[in-house]
């Protein structure tokens, strides 16, 4: 969460640090005045001093002190084998192998002083290469040597004693001190650390208890996954089985379509062979209705207006003379004839005949017809119920789609009326009513020359309840 | 398929070394089988084979080779030609040879090689080139690498690793005495700008009130040896041999105790191709104060404070006030977590892995 008013940005700020870096480089003394402590990692073998000739070879996992110097002191503070590696580090540049280690150990073990053994390193041969300077080593180390010479070296020996005797005492009596502090300070510290040990005694048993807990629940979740497991792959064989089936059902159905498509191409020949003496007889019918042509043409004003160029248009019925007056209009169309009124045969590839309309219509996806037209209503009606065509018609409409629903008297009419059938007869008022209720608004009734239609569009508001 | 990784080095605790390795695991993981090949290997916790041997391994049409280049090495290119499957360059940067011109010769001539092999390397034609950042992938896309061939996948690190490890206490114990920690990790190379970077730190701890403390963590590279030289002889000149203190070959969890006892990571490099660290300080919330240069703005993005200049006082007074201004610290820290668990978190990285390999797989 971001919280502009107390975490500036950076950019923000940028300008004072800017000034802040100006007064700093005024201000700031030459060198830096707090000095940290300094670390050691492992100071048994840390190097006391690293020269130029040397750097950068320090052992891995160690930490370098960059100070250049050695002092007496510095190298005097270790014991036992740190002393030996370190002596080596400083005075040779290098890592004491183990035997050198081992030999200088062997030597402190004999009594051999520090200062003595450090002298020795620093005048071996190797040593006087290297040169290292350490102030005061040299008087020391010459007094260590004398002290060797057989008789000189006893009687030095014991003057030397003699003269350090009153400093010995001192050292005595503070050592006796020190050490009466020291076991004072390491009963303390027992104590202590009796009391950290109960405390960790308990936190041990607080531990086991809670590890035993841990276990109980462990094997609980380790059942209950195993159960999970089984119910996953008793549900994994359920699925692959339910797709088995599917692509078995899928394989039926497309051998089911092709089967469908087979008698509807049939049944559509033979349609067509029946209605072929119909055609001369229903197109003289057709051309002395003197009045159609302006009838069609109107009730094209009314279904076309406003929809857009190569809009789908669906016509049931197929009268040629409706649908080349849609072509001319650039719409898209295509129509549908059933194969119990296929009407007169036309030869036009644009009409469809099927075995039956809902079939038909069920295959038309949602929403995807800018228009739809049933001039001869009263032919269609037989074929498929009117109450089934409005519901059709809602579902395959897009919104604020156009349909026409018309009682002319086409071919299909006439083949019916000359084949004696008598076409329905259908109530316009209830038409309309129909399709007020069914999802469509703007509706308009037209009549010419005593024959009606009725004009309206799809609702885009209406739930199609 | 089968997938070969070929690497001329395979070093265990190297960035290029930890991209590699990783790349095999997850591709083994995917069920493919997969192989390193080099021509040797220090430190590696996974079987590796020569690299001639690449060819009847993973040769074929369906099969996938990806090459890490940041060094020069011709075998590889004579390898990548004669492969007939997927390949792939993960180009990691070559540093460019002038660096080194004052420090050793054996370096100038070694990445005057790997920068001259760059221009054949990006007419290979391979299936996919990948940089570690925009600014590595851009030096091959301006030698003819094209765009629809090319993309950018940070490295595979072992930041997760770390985090997961035991830190080494004693050095946090020894470390957390009050001193203000400076951290900068890194080999000690002239292209990590060390010389600069003393001066930065320089600046520091005369700046601030209280004691500071650099802290090294790098491989100290004997071939260097005049460039170690110059950097002592700086620290010596500004009199900060208490000040410093220098891992050499940092163990895991050393490094992890640097990063938790430091308080800022300090970064002056002139030329990283990704800077591995960055993210490490960002995954462990130590807020960075880091020169713009090269790839470091792209990897540190708004989650540190940046200086185009290499003036030091501008890390001294940038430090100052991040030590002192608790929310900004807070922001940067909080921006470095968010910053590394959107971009560069193990997992992001494998998602965009696989992403990018899917043509092949």
């Amino acid at each position: 969460m971001s919280k502009p008013d107390v975490e500036p940005p950076i950019e923000r700020i940028r300008g004072e640090l800017r000034a802040a870096a100006e007064r700093a480089r005024h201000q700031a003394p030459e060198f830096p005045l707090h000095v940290p402590k300094q670390v050691e990692l492992q100071p048994e073998i840390a190097p006391i001093v690293q020269t130029s000739a040397h750097a950068g070879a320090t052992a891995p996992g160690t930490v370098a002190n960059l100070s250049g110097v050695v002092q007496l002191g510095q190298l005097s503070q270790f014991h036992g084998a740190a002393f030996v590696r370190n002596a080596y580090l400083a005075l040779l540049g290098r890592e004491a192998d183990e035997t050198a280690v081992k030999a200088q150990m062997a030597l402190l073990g004999r009594g051999i002083s520090k200062i003595e053994i450090m002298g020795n390193l620093r005048w071996s041969a190797e040593g006087r290469l290297k040169a290292v300077s350490v102030p005061g080593l040299w008087p020391r180390y010459l007094l260590q040597k004398a002290t060797h010479v057989p008789i000189l070296g006893y009687v030095l020996q014991l003057a030397m004693g003699l003269a350090g005797l009153p400093a010995i005492v001192r050292h005595q009596r503070a050592a006796d001190a020190l050490h009466v502090t020291r076991a004072d300070a390491i009963e303390h510290a027992t104590h202590v650390l009796d009391a950290r040990l109960q405390n960790l005694a308990g936190e041990g048993a607080r531990l086991r208890s809670d590890h035993d807990a841990l276990r109980v629940r462990t094997a609980a979740a380790e059942t209950a996954l195993a159960q999970l497991s089984e119910a996953i792959q008793a549900t994994t064989g359920l699925v692959r089985q339910s797709n088995q089936q599917m692509l078995g059902m899928n394989h039926w159905l497309a051998s089911l379509r092709h089967s469908l498509a087979e008698i509807e191409r049939q049944a559509e020949g033979k349609g067509r062979e029946r209605a072929a003496p119909l055609a001369g007889i229903t197109d003289g019918l057709l051309a002395a209705d003197a009045n159609r042509s302006a009838r069609l043409d109107q009730w094209l004003e009314q279904f076309a207006v406003g929809l857009p160029d190569a809009a789908d248009v669906l016509d049931l019925g197929g009268a040629t003379d409706w649908l080349d007056r849609l072509s001319q209009r650039s719409l898209s169309v295509s129509a549908l004839r059933s194969i119990g009124n296929p009407g007169p045969a036309t030869g036009d590839r644009r009409i469809a005949v099927c075995s039956d309309f809902g079939v038909a219509l069920s295959r038309i996806a949602d929403e995807s017809l800018h228009g739809l037209s049933v001039l001869e209503a009263s032919a269609v009606a037989r074929e498929l119920p009117l109450m089934d065509l409005l519901q059709f018609a809602f579902r395959v409409l897009r919104p604020n789609a156009h349909i026409v629903v018309g009682l002319d008297r086409g071919p299909l009419v006439l083949a019916d009326l000359l084949n004696a059938r008598q076409p329905l007869a259908i109530d316009v008022g209830l038409l309309e009513a129909a399709l007020l209720h069914g999802g469509f608004d703007r509706i308009k009734r037209s009549e010419q020359d005593g024959v009606a239609c009725v004009l309206a569009r799809k609702s885009s508001q209406h739930d199609g309840a | 398929m089968k997938a070969a990784i070929l690497i001329p080095v395979l070093a265990g605790k190297d960035a290029v070394g930890a991209d590699a390795m990783a790349m095999a695991r997850i591709l083994e993981a995917n069920g493919i089988q997969t192989r390193v090949f080099c021509d040797s290997a220090e430190n590696a916790p996974i079987p590796t084979f020569q690299a001639d041997e690449l060819l009847d391994f993973a040769g074929g049409a369906n099969d996938l080779v990806i090459h890490h280049l940041a060094i020069s090495w011709p075998k590889a290119r004579e390898i990548l030609k004669r492969c007939k499957g997927f390949r792939v360059v993960k180009y990691h940067n070559v540093t460019p040879a002038e660096f080194f011109r004052d420090y050793s010769s054996q370096h100038q001539a070694a990445c005057e090689s790997g920068r001259s092999e760059l221009p054949a390397i990006a007419k290979l034609g391979c299936e996919l080139y990948l940089g570690d950042s925009t600014y590595n992938i851009d030096e091959l896309r301006a030698l003819g690498v094209p765009m629809d061939r090319s993309g950018v996948l940070a490295p595979f690190h072992r930041v997760e690793e770390m985090i997961e490890a035991e830190a080494d206490l004693e050095l946090v114990r020894a470390l957390s005495d009050g001193a203000r920690n400076f951290l900068m990790v890194g080999r000690l190379a002239p292209n990590k700008a060390y010389l600069d970077l003393i001066d930065a730190f320089s600046a520091c701890a005369r700046m601030l009130d209280e004691p500071a403390r650099l802290i090294l963590v790098g491989k100290v590279d004997a071939r260097l040896s005049r460039y170690n030289e110059a950097v002592q002889e700086r620290i010596r000149e500004l009199r900060l041999e208490r000040h410093v203190c220098w891992i050499n070959g940092a163990s895991e969890a050393q490094l992890k105790a640097a990063y938790l006892a430091s308080h800022a990571f300090l970064l002056l490099s002139q030329h990283e191709g990704f800077c591995v660290p960055l993210i490490e300080s960002m995954a462990l919330s130590v807020p960075v104060i880091a020169r713009a240069t090269t790839a470091i703005p792209e990897t540190l993005g708004d989650a540190g404070i940046l200086w185009q200049e290499a003036d030091p006082w501008l890390y001294a007074a940038s430090a100052s006030r991040i030590f002192s201004d608790q929310p900004l610290r807070a922001d940067l820290q909080e921006r470095g977590r968010r910053r590394y668990a959107e971009k560069f978190s193990t997992r992001v990285l494998t998602r965009r892995f696989m992403e990018f390999l899917e043509p092949a797989l």
